[in-house]
């Protein structure tokens, strides 16, 4: 433990702690004068990751069922006696949950007495599965509800078939939770597969905001992992052979939607590996897509003013282990026309290159939200979680958007938004789709 | 860590500034709550009327030069919430913004007065024709809007089907009411009756003003006396809600919609509301609210233990209390075929707690979730506001003192009101598209 730095902000007057634990836990903790204390471990094992070897009789590579580590967190909260550990948190007055994304599965903690308790069940939970074919079959009725409840979003809907538009083989292009199938499939005995696994403490991170300090979050892990000096290391993972262009430029889904959504997608190809790298690649994506699709930009308002997009309209970036791009999503009585007028709009761009007010403008709002993160304890344990298990400082934040230039900007713009990279998913009803705009 | 206490500073008969002056944020946060009786007509126009305030005023006449001033201000957000409150009509602004402590050296921006000189010029400086009438193509844009969202209400079906709930519960009731109302209502709509409802409630009016920040409450009463100059409207007298009582027998509405999940939506009521007084030591009030705590919010509920845990009916099945109705309400996302099994195992819940089958742990859960949620309190600009907001009219409960009345709820407290309660509505959203389920192998 010999590790520990401390990393502090004089602009915002904040500072963490940093260290790995002998276990190899990878512990984070950020004094907070708040009521809330809050707790956050990320596992490095989400709904993308694909091991490449696994024990004898396990599916391995591309025969992994879609939604294991959905399922896994899912289960990783029954006891030994097949009830929900949520009374243990709850007699704490604590709030437990957890979530899974496509390149982790985090578990959180927050209280406002007791916390030292509550961290403690916390790590408890992650440290052991109790699984039984009663309860795992219990458990695909209860996902399945969740997969049927996620189907009937539209918007969500038109978001993932955007994204599997965009990708052939990453695992991106799958719902987190799996399939209906995939999770017929899903045994305990595969659930312990994973577990084992994964769930080390090496592949784990820990960040913890509030009323706390390093030495006793150290005392409390100590007691569950003090033991724990050599972990195995986590199998190999497969990297998906994923091409540069998309795996269709369009595709369209009907539902009985009263108005046809649409949502347009830009894949970023040449994905970083170097966690600085990716950093300041995600930065550039972030202020790249508010310069280009903010409400107070130019597409936006021209598609406003002419009644071809409603209020409901969303725009980001995302970028994970092998994958990245633009999205930008609303309702429209004519998706098509958008996409055209989508298309001129990035045509005329290259033209007449980025405006310069834009770059100041979008940077300001980036340093305004980071401020803003800092004022909730749930904020900060995320970021924080988040920052660590991309291998990067919190506080690298404002000196990367600093030194972030409007040449960079521009170079990455004329690199990526290009035709061919761009990808289209339209909802609409039956009618609409045969009468086509 | 004790929740601070609003200052309240009068700054017309009709509008009301509270204030929370403190620097434990790097953000402020503002909301000025304009509230009028809720009206059948009256109200979808005023939700009508707040959408086209956003798009634009005299000095931002394009929604584009409006949110560039935001974006100057550090990306402010305004965001426009519309909800009812009992039987009022609420419709406002909340604008989250950056401390000054924060902003660029050099920036001699007071973005407090920057967000407020936007909020004024929306509210009281929107753009108008050479008629003075609010201009015609905005006002059709917004009602295109309007009428659209109605549409769209079924893309989301839970809050579709929370909806219909209350407006079936309620029917008749101004807490029944549709607050965008209907798209033949919208279609009459002339820019003639919108800008005379604007200058209305530009006369008569009961606005409250919550600020959390670091600015003293006297700076923001000034700096609001500056940017909403001229403004001097008559109070208006607002509506007194009245308790939700259940009907003879009981209301049930089925709908059907091409989905996968159907929404199961039960409520029952029993009169009893905030405004239920305490009496020989009974406080029904602070019991209600326990017992839909254990029932379906805290974690590890009894209904997320028996429907979902258990039985393995659903994903969510959760409960919600509206304290100034008096209606308990659970929802929950099912296969249409577990319709009748989900129904009564929701409903033997609620029986078995009205029988007695209530663990002193369970109170004792239910008692310390609510003891962690308001000592969350302090931690949220956003909750500290709600929790002021929902104590009106008078403000003069502290969140300690509201939580100590919850703590002293007994067992048998919340099983006699759980006797009180009647089942009032069953709404079912059925999905057409559901299919079969399959077995597991």
């Amino acid at each position: 433990m010999n590790d520990m730095q401390t990393f502090s902000s004089d602009l915002l007057g904040e500072a963490y702690h940093t260290l790995t634990h002998p276990s190899g836990l990878r512990v984070l903790v950020f004094p907070k004068d708040m009521a809330t204390t809050y707790a956050m471990l990320g596992v490095r094992y989400g709904a993308a990751h694909i091991p490449a070897s696994m024990p004898r009789g396990i599916p391995v590579g591309e025969k992994t069922p879609l939604g294991v580590a959905h399922f896994l967190e899912h289960k990783m909260f029954e006891e030994a006696d097949g009830s929900s550990c949520d009374l243990r948190f709850a007699a704490l007055g604590a709030e437990v949950n957890a979530y899974t994304s496509y390149d982790k599965t985090v578990y959180y903690v927050s209280s406002t007495e007791r916390f030292d308790e509550a961290l403690s069940a916390l790590l408890r939970l992650v440290s052991g599965l109790n699984v039984t074919d009663a309860s795992v079959r219990r458990e695909r009725a209860i996902i399945t509800e969740e997969i049927r409840m996620n189907r009937d979003s539209p918007f969500e809907k038109c978001y993932a078939e955007l994204i599997r538009a965009m990708y052939r083989n990453h695992r991106v292009r799958e719902e987190i939770c799996g399939t209906e199938a995939s999770v017929r499939s899903i045994t305990p005995k595969l659930l312990r597969a994973h577990f084992d696994a994964f769930y080390t403490p090496q592949n784990m991170v820990l960040s913890v905001v509030g009323r706390v300090d390093i030495a006793q979050i150290l005392r409390v892990v100590d007691a569950h992992l003090g033991a724990c000096v050599s972990a195995p290391p986590k199998p190999e993972l497969l990297k998906p052979d994923e091409p540069a262009l998309p795996a269709t430029p369009y595709v369209q889904t009907v539902m009985p939607v009263p108005k046809p959504l649409f949502c347009i997608g830009v894949k970023v190809k040449d994905i970083p590996t170097d966690p600085q790298a990716i950093f300041r690649r995600d930065l550039c994506m972030t202020v790249l897509s508010e310069m280009l699709f903010s409400r107070s930009g130019d597409f936006y308002n021209a598609l406003f003013e002419a009644g071809e997009i409603a209020p409901s309209y969303a725009y980001g970036s995302a970028l994970g282990e092998g994958y990245g791009y633009f999205a930008l999503s609303g309702e429209g009585d004519h998706p098509h026309a958008v996409y055209e007028t989508f298309c001129q709009y990035m045509q005329d761009v290259r033209a007449t290159g980025l405006s310069r007010e834009d770059f100041e403008r979008s940077r300001r709002i980036l340093y305004g939200d980071y401020v803003t993160s800092f004022d909730a304890t749930e904020d900060i344990a995320q970021n924080l979680l988040t920052y660590a298990m991309d291998g990067v400082d919190l506080f690298s934040f404002i000196p990367t958007v600093e030194s972030l230039t409007y040449e960079e900007i521009s170079a990455f713009f004329e690199d990526c938004f290009i035709p061919e990279q761009y990808a289209l998913s339209v909802i609409a009803s039956e009618e609409i789709l045969q009468t086509k705009e | 860590m004790m929740t601070p206490t609003p200052v309240r500073v009068p700054l017309s008969d009709a509008v009301t500034l509270y204030a929370i002056q403190t620097d434990r944020f790097k953000t402020a946060r503002l909301s000025i709550y304009t509230v009028t009786p809720a009206d059948e007509v009256q109200s979808p126009l005023g939700t009508l009327l707040f959408g086209i305030l956003r798009r634009g005023s005299q000095k931002y006449p394009r929604l584009s030069l409006l949110n560039r001033r935001l974006d100057e201000l550090y990306g402010t957000t305004l965001t426009l919430r519309n909800f009812l409150r009992g039987d009022n009509h609420v419709l406002s602004f909340t604008a989250e913004m950056l401390s000054d402590a924060y902003t660029f050296s050099g920036d001699d921006g007071n973005i407090l007065e920057g967000t407020m000189e936007v909020m004024a010029e929306m509210l009281l400086h929107p753009l108008r024709d050479k008629q003075g009438l609010l201009r015609r193509d905005t006002v059709e844009a917004e009602v295109i809007s309007m009428i659209d969202g109605i549409r769209a209400e079924v893309n989301e079906p839970r809050t579709y089907a929370a909806t219909k709930l209350r407006q079936t519960m309620c029917e008749g009731e101004p807490f029944g009411l549709s607050l965008s109302g209907s798209i033949p209502l919208l279609e009459t709509v002339t820019p003639e009756v919108v800008t005379a409802l604007l200058d209305d409630r530009l006369q008569r009016a009961h606005w409250e003003v919550y600020y959390v920040g670091s600015e003293l409450p006297e700076t923001v009463a000034d700096t609001f006396r500056r940017c909403f100059a001229g403004f001097a409207p008559q109070a208006l007298s607002l509506s007194v809600t009245h308790p939700h009582f259940p009907p003879a027998s009981v209301r049930r509405m089925e709908e059907e919609l091409p989905v996968e999940q159907g929404k199961l939506c039960i409520a029952w009521s029993s009169g009893i509301t905030d405004q239920t007084p305490v009496e020989n030591r009974r406080d029904d009030y602070a019991a209600a609210v326990v017992l839909c705590e254990l029932l379906g919010i805290m974690q590890s509920s009894l209904l997320f233990r028996r429907v979902r845990e258990e039985l393995g009916l659903c994903y969510d099945c959760d409960a919600a209390w509206e304290g100034k109705k008096g209606i308990l309400s659970v929802t929950s996302g099912i296969h249409p075929k577990n319709r009748a099994v989900a129904e009564q195992a929701i409903l033997a819940v609620f029986e078995d707690i009205q029988a007695g089958g209530l663990t002193d742990e369970d109170v004792a859960l239910a008692r310390i979730s609510l003891e962690n949620s308001y000592r969350q309190l302090p931690d949220s600009p956003a909750a500290m506001e709600s929790y002021w907001f929902w104590q009106t009219p008078e403000h003069s409960v502290l969140p300690e003192s509201h939580l100590q009345r919850f703590l002293s709820v007994t067992r048998e407290d919340i099983i006699r009101v759980a006797q009180m309660f009647s089942l009032d509505t069953v709404y079912f959203l059925n999905a057409t598209c559901a299919g079969e389920e399959d077995e597991d192998e």
